[in-house]
């Protein structure tokens, strides 16, 4: 069960074992790699809401259920995931579906389905700078990047806020991306991110993200993540909740017959 | 000792409360939800200045779900035109029109369904939505068309839900879908008097509609066959229906020519495709009708209509600019095979539509644009719109339906009827 895309800055979505080796002697790329290959079960259900405030503080409130299965290969598919749409109300029942592939070259297939059509509309999956539902998370935030698509370089090793640290910079190697780079602090123990920050371009800060983790079933997986757009004053909250891996979740639910059904309270 | 008989009674209250507790518990997390009110106002842009819609809805949706897989599903609506009140809807049939709008769609959606395993069902009144295309219908004619707004509703609201029962399932790769529908209802027409109403094309005094017998003689039957194959999402349909619209037979009786309206059978086989290509997402809906009735100019031998074969379809394809900017492109062709002198319908026609799709302020302001070309006539359909989210539960919209073009064709007719409008809507 090794996932093959990594972030450093994704919801429920990310797991890492408790107890993986590390050294002194790693690089930046070992770091991320290890980090890429943890277990991380077989299947995963979750609920998030994303709490939306504008610079004037005004908030919008989304929330959603996941659910996500790993198919570690089997007839070339990498992973599956649903997300349903349970509030705010006008797009209750919006469903959407991703399906990812081992070929890091493919591109993934999305489809939406949105209740106020009572359509399943694919969607192009190359929108990975993309917004995701007017948060201040790309789609590439949420965890579509891969190891690859970056040069990882370890920076130092400090404590910051306390916390005995990797400091890690990713440059993009595509240098048109959206970000000229990251930098990202690991905690050493348990090798989970609680900080990155993101550079435009330019190579001006455009982001920080914050994450505090929480232990489920023997793994640390994000309670709540917390970005900051500092060009824009617009940030975004996810809080993550009732988290649970391993339900033996159905193939036909990550489907689009599926998802044209929404899901029950 | 009065006090103590009504704190026996309150405690007594109480406990049977309690008793029951717990029922309204489990019933109050098997139900759900959901539903907006809303205002859409309309203004005629051109003379005369009116409001040809005051339109206010109540939409409520409610879910009972016995279990996971099952559930109970129904959708009501309340509804009032204020226009109908202050325009001059004299004859009777507008009349009754007005009178029956308000209730006629109280029950509009209701359905039990499930799933056992890979087989799914639905059984009740519903929308079926099959197609691809954007702004037009192909093969989404499963459910009439309500064209109180002539094309210009939205499609859920316009669609008429039928009584009929759906079953889906999974052969192999193949996703299956069959469809019964005991249930023949027509298109309905604008009402008489109102400025999306069809004129009669001829001056003969018209018959009452000669429609499907009641029983199996009305049933309608669709079969669709969809899978995923290399990348691409492909379907084929069959559907073995009722033309919505009436065909119009001239006859003579007792010396008289008449009009005869009359539903007839037709076949329709479909086919549709999608893939994704970074940011490109080409598509394509092709419907074939096998024995459609075309109007003709009538002659000794022709009642005014004639049976024809026709291929009506469209290819395009999504692009997706960037975050803020998603367009669709359209080629929409119709092709009446056999053509006859004096057939009403070009033997082809094409349409051209493309449209826009943005959004700013994290998703909170989303202005869109859809712009049709009715290439056969020289005339163009425009139509841009603005949503803004006040709250997660107010939305505000802002639009205007525009037609430019000589005053002909399907769209062209109506080219005086320019609106712009407002809406509304409280979600909750």
């Amino acid at each position: 069960m090794k996932r093959r895309t990594i972030s450093l800055v994704l919801l429920p979505f990310f797991i890492i074992p408790v107890s993986i080796a590390f050294s002194a002697e790693l690089s930046g790329l070992d770091i991320m790699t290890n980090v890429d290959q943890r277990e991380d079960g077989d299947d995963q259900i979750s609920e998030a809401v994303f709490t939306l405030i504008n610079k004037r503080g005004k908030k919008r409130i989304r929330k959603t259920i996941r659910y996500w299965k790993d198919y570690d290969g089997k007839n070339s598919f990498d992973e599956k995931t649903v997300i349903f749409f349970k509030s705010p109300p006008d797009v209750k029942n919006t469903g959407f579906l991703n399906w990812s592939y081992v070929d890091i070259k493919k591109d993934d297939d999305q489809w939406l389905y949105l209740p106020a059509l009572r359509k399943v509309r694919r969607i192009s999956s190359s929108g990975k700078e993309d917004s995701f539902m007017g948060t201040d998370f790309t789609f590439d935030d949420m965890g579509d990047r891969q190891v690859e698509e970056d040069t990882h370089n370890l920076l130092r090793s400090e404590i910051h806020e306390k916390i005995d640290s990797y400091v890690i910079e990713s440059v993009p190697v595509d240098k048109d991306y959206m970000y000229s780079k990251k930098v990202t602090w690991l905690e050493k123990n348990n090798w989970i991110d609680y900080k990155t920050m993101f550079y435009d371009r330019k190579g001006k800060i455009l982001k920080t993200l914050k994450t505090r983790w929480q232990m489920v079933q023997e793994v640390w997986v994000p309670e709540q993540m917390h970005m900051l757009n500092h060009q824009s004053g617009h940030q975004t909250t996810i809080d993550v909740s009732n988290v649970r891996f391993n339900n033996n979740i159905k193939d036909n639910l990550f489907s689009k017959k599926r998802i044209k059904r929404g899901i029950k309270k | 000792m009065s006090t103590f008989f009504i704190g026996d009674f309150i405690s007594a209250a109480e406990n049977e409360i309690s008793q029951i507790n717990p029922v309204i518990e489990m019933f109050k997390d098997k139900f759900e939800t959901n539903g907006y009110l809303e205002n859409e106002t309309a203004h005629r842009v051109n003379a005369p200045h009116i409001f040809p819609k005051v339109h206010n809805l109540f939409q409520l949706e409610t879910w009972f779900n016995f279990s996971d897989e099952f559930s109970l599903y129904g959708l009501t609506w309340l509804k009032y035109d204020a226009a109908y009140e202050s325009n001059n809807y004299s004859d009777e049939a507008s009349r009754e029109y007005k009178t029956n709008f308000k209730t006629k769609d109280i029950l509009r959606e209701l359905y039990v369904e499930g799933s056992i395993s890979d087989l799914s069902f639905r059984l009740g009144r519903q929308q079926v939505i099959w197609g691809e295309a954007v702004g037009l219908k192909i093969t989404d004619i499963i459910n009439p068309q309500d064209l109180r707004e002539f094309i210009l509703d939205d499609f859920i609201d316009s669609r008429v839900p039928l009584w009929m029962l759906k079953l889906e399932y999974s052969l192999g790769k193949y996703d299956i879908e069959n469809l019964f529908i005991p249930d023949f209802e027509p298109d309905r027409p604008a009402e008489t008097g109102s400025e999306w109403s069809l004129p009669s094309p001829f001056s003969y005094p018209q018959q009452a509609i000669s429609k499907p017998g009641d029983g199996f003689e009305s049933t309608e039957i669709g079969l669709r066959l969809s899978r995923f194959l290399g990348g691409w999402d492909i379907s084929s349909s069959y559907f073995y229906t009722w033309d919505d619209s009436p065909a119009l037979h001239i006859k003579e009786e007792k010396s008289e020519k008449k009009v005869f309206p009359e539903h007839h059978r037709h076949h329709t086989l479909g086919f549709t495709f999608n893939n994704a290509f970074g940011k490109w997402v080409p598509q394509g809906e092709f419907a074939f009708n096998v024995g459609k009735f075309f109007r003709i100019e009538e002659t000794e031998v022709a009642e005014g209509v004639t049976r024809k074969n026709n291929l009506f379809y469209m290819t395009g394809a999504d692009y997706t600019v960037n975050d803020n900017l998603l367009v669709n492109g359209q080629f929409i062709q119709q092709i009446i095979f056999n053509y006859e002198e004096g057939m009403i319908d070009d033997e082809i026609e094409n349409i051209f539509s493309i449209f826009f799709q943005s959004n700013f302020m994290n998703e909170t302001l989303k202005p869109d644009l859809l712009i049709l070309y009715d290439a056969n006539d020289g005339v163009f359909l425009i139509r841009p719109k603005a949503a803004y989210d006040l709250t997660d539960k107010i939305k505000l919209t802002l639009g205007a339906d525009i037609i430019e073009g000589e005053a002909k064709g399907f769209i062209g007719q109506f080219n005086n009827n320019d609106r712009i409008y407002f809406e509304t809507k409280y979600s909750f």
